[in-house]
């Protein structure tokens, strides 16, 4: 370790050398990490965000069962029993028509106004019922439907699904886009260092004729593959950062309607800077250990 | 120093470089090499520096089981042999000091050590004044006492030399005979030469040992070429 350091001059200066001699090549390489981790970054930002506009959806994604009339207490409970044993069903919350107005005077007290409690009261009890998962509100509003003792069973709508389902679909296809551009960028980084040793096979060949170790020879190609990953991750770290900011600015924290709220600049954009210097090291380091690897594999 | 038990060398493609060689040599021995083209020269020389295993037998050298070594060890088996081709291999962009430098860095000694060592390697090469120049401005005799000047900076116990006359004239040759002649006698390095100059051999006589298709032919005590018809 103590000899490490001692030579650490030496590895950095063959290191930055090595991308002086190439630098055509290293450029290109850089350019695949710049604009791998920009894509990255681009996926990361928004499915960062959808998730938590998905999360402010879903805890509005709750189904109102409104119950027949003239059913007494121990009806709707025995209801409720049955409700709450439906499969995919997390929460039964009972409501009667009285606090329902209330809550409907509240949101719009002009048009509601007029209304008195009791027996005026057109409104109906309900169960207000959240599912497990988003998925459960479709089969679980079918079956309430059918059930005995239900009136009507609602959910936001089939916009708010479709919307979940296009959130997920976005997501996943940004992972598979993201992981093939990263598999892209490990091969031009691998490439790259490949042309490094080809044009320093002959010092190879005498470090390794005079007794370097592996670990010794590798040492200066991979703090090139490190170089490379952390130039190619500059450019996007500065992009999410500055760029998000002045995103969030302009559209005031929301996108579209206040449903959906961005996700804050700190610590949610610096996050995302970290995992791009972390994704660019780790491709540059990977890129450039396969390369030598390979290369230095005794063969006997 | 240097030990060979029934070794036989055979390739993939049905090649036998060697055939059951046996062979000791003493330490601070100076050995000539000689035989024709293909008659596995430089293939003994593969087995003695770790680069090729033996098909069969044992090879020791300076008390190590060379095809036994694992492949991580290699390495620090090699810092007891140095080895000269008759290409001269020196890295064009630095100077003669920092090429004789440059193989004791990369075993990791410090900056003075390498300083005191490298001064003496370039008096015993007698290359003094040329420690800043580069390679391109040397002649082929000088490169290569350059390149055996590296060979054993770091005070190896045997040194190994493939052809390190193949590409110069008589006269520079002997300045290499000469060099290694004194590396043997003032370092008391083993020398193992391979050679197909039967002047030099002639002429600076010492053990020589004749392969041909891969067996040992001839030992000789004495040396001198020996000339096949
Ligand atoms: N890696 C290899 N794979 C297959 N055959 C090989 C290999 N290396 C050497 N040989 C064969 O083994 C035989 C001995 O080769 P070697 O290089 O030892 O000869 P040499 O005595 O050094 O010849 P030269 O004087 O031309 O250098 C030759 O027939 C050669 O073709
Ligand atoms: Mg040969």
């Amino acid at each position: 370790m103590i000899r490490f350091f001692r030579l650490l001059p030496y590895h950095l200066k063959s290191a930055i050398q090595g991308l002086v001699r190439h630098s055509a090549t290293a450029f290109s390489a850089i350019s695949a990490v710049t604009m791998t981790l920009i894509l990255m970054a681009l996926f990361m930002l928004l499915t960062g965000n959808i998730s938590s506009f998905t999360k402010n959806i879903e805890s509005d994604f709750r189904i109102h069962a409104s119950i027949d009339a003239v059913q007494d207490e121990a009806d709707i409970a025995k209801l409720q029993q049955k409700v709450e044993s439906i499969p995919g069903v997390k929460i039964v919350e009972f409501s009667n028509k009285d606090q329902e107005l209330a809550k409907l005077k509240e949101e719009n007290e002009n048009i509601f106004g007029m209304y008195e409690e009791g027996d005026a009261n057109p409104l109906r009890d309900v169960f207000i019922i959240e599912t497990a998962t988003p998925e459960d509100i479709e089969p679980v509003t079918a079956t309430l439907n059918t059930t005995e003792g239900i009136n009507k069973a609602e959910y936001g709508g089939d916009g708010v699904s479709v919307m979940v389902d296009l959130f997920k679909a976005i997501r996943n296809g940004g992972f598979i886009f993201v992981g093939a551009l990263s598999l892209l960028a490990v091969f031009l980084i691998s490439t790259t260092i490949k042309m490094t040793i080809y044009a320093r096979s002959t010092e190879i060949g005498i470090m390794r004729n005079v007794g370097a170790t592996n670990g010794f020879i590798r040492v200066p190609f991979i703090a090139e593959g490190l170089v490379i990953g952390l130039v190619g991750a500059l450019l996007p770290c500065i992009f999410t950062y500055f760029g998000y900011s002045y995103l969030y600015q302009i559209l005031n924290g929301q996108f579209l309607s206040n449903m959906l709220v961005m996700q804050e600049v700190y610590p949610f954009a610096l996050n995302i800077c970290y995992v791009l210097l972390g994704c660019g090291v780790l491709v540059g380091v990977l890129g450039s250990f396969m390369a030598v690897s390979k290369y230095l594999r005794w063969k006997r | 120093m240097i030990l060979l038990e029934n070794v036989s060398k055979s390739f993939k493609n049905g090649v036998h470089a060697l055939r059951d060689v046996n062979l000791y040599i003493e330490e601070g021995e100076f050995v000539y090499i000689i035989g024709p083209t293909g008659s596995g020269k430089s293939t003994l020389i593969k087995l003695l520096d770790g680069e090729l295993i033996p098909s069969s037998g044992r090879v020791v050298v300076a008390g190590t089981d060379v095809g036994k070594l694992r492949h991580s060890k290699v390495p620090l088996y090699r810092r007891n042999i140095g080895v000269v081709f008759q290409d001269f291999r020196l890295l064009p962009e630095l100077t003669v000091f920092e090429n004789i430098a440059f193989a004791l860095q990369v075993i990791g000694l410090d900056k003075v050590t390498i300083r005191r060592r490298v001064r003496e390697i370039l008096e015993l090469v007698s290359l003094e004044d040329k420690a800043k120049s580069f390679p391109r401005e040397l002649s082929g005799g000088q490169q290569q006492r350059a390149t055996i000047g590296r060979a054993i900076a770091n005070s190896p116990r045997v040194l190994i030399a493939d052809e390190p006359t193949g590409n110069l004239d008589p006269e520079k040759s002997q300045e290499i005979m000469d060099l290694l002649e004194k590396i043997n006698q003032e370092e008391n390095t083993t020398i193992l030469m391979v050679t197909h100059d039967s002047n030099l051999v002639d002429m600076n006589k010492k053990r020589t040992i004749a392969l041909e298709e891969g067996y040992i032919v001839a030992d000789i005590q004495k040396g001198g070429y020996i000339h096949h018809d």
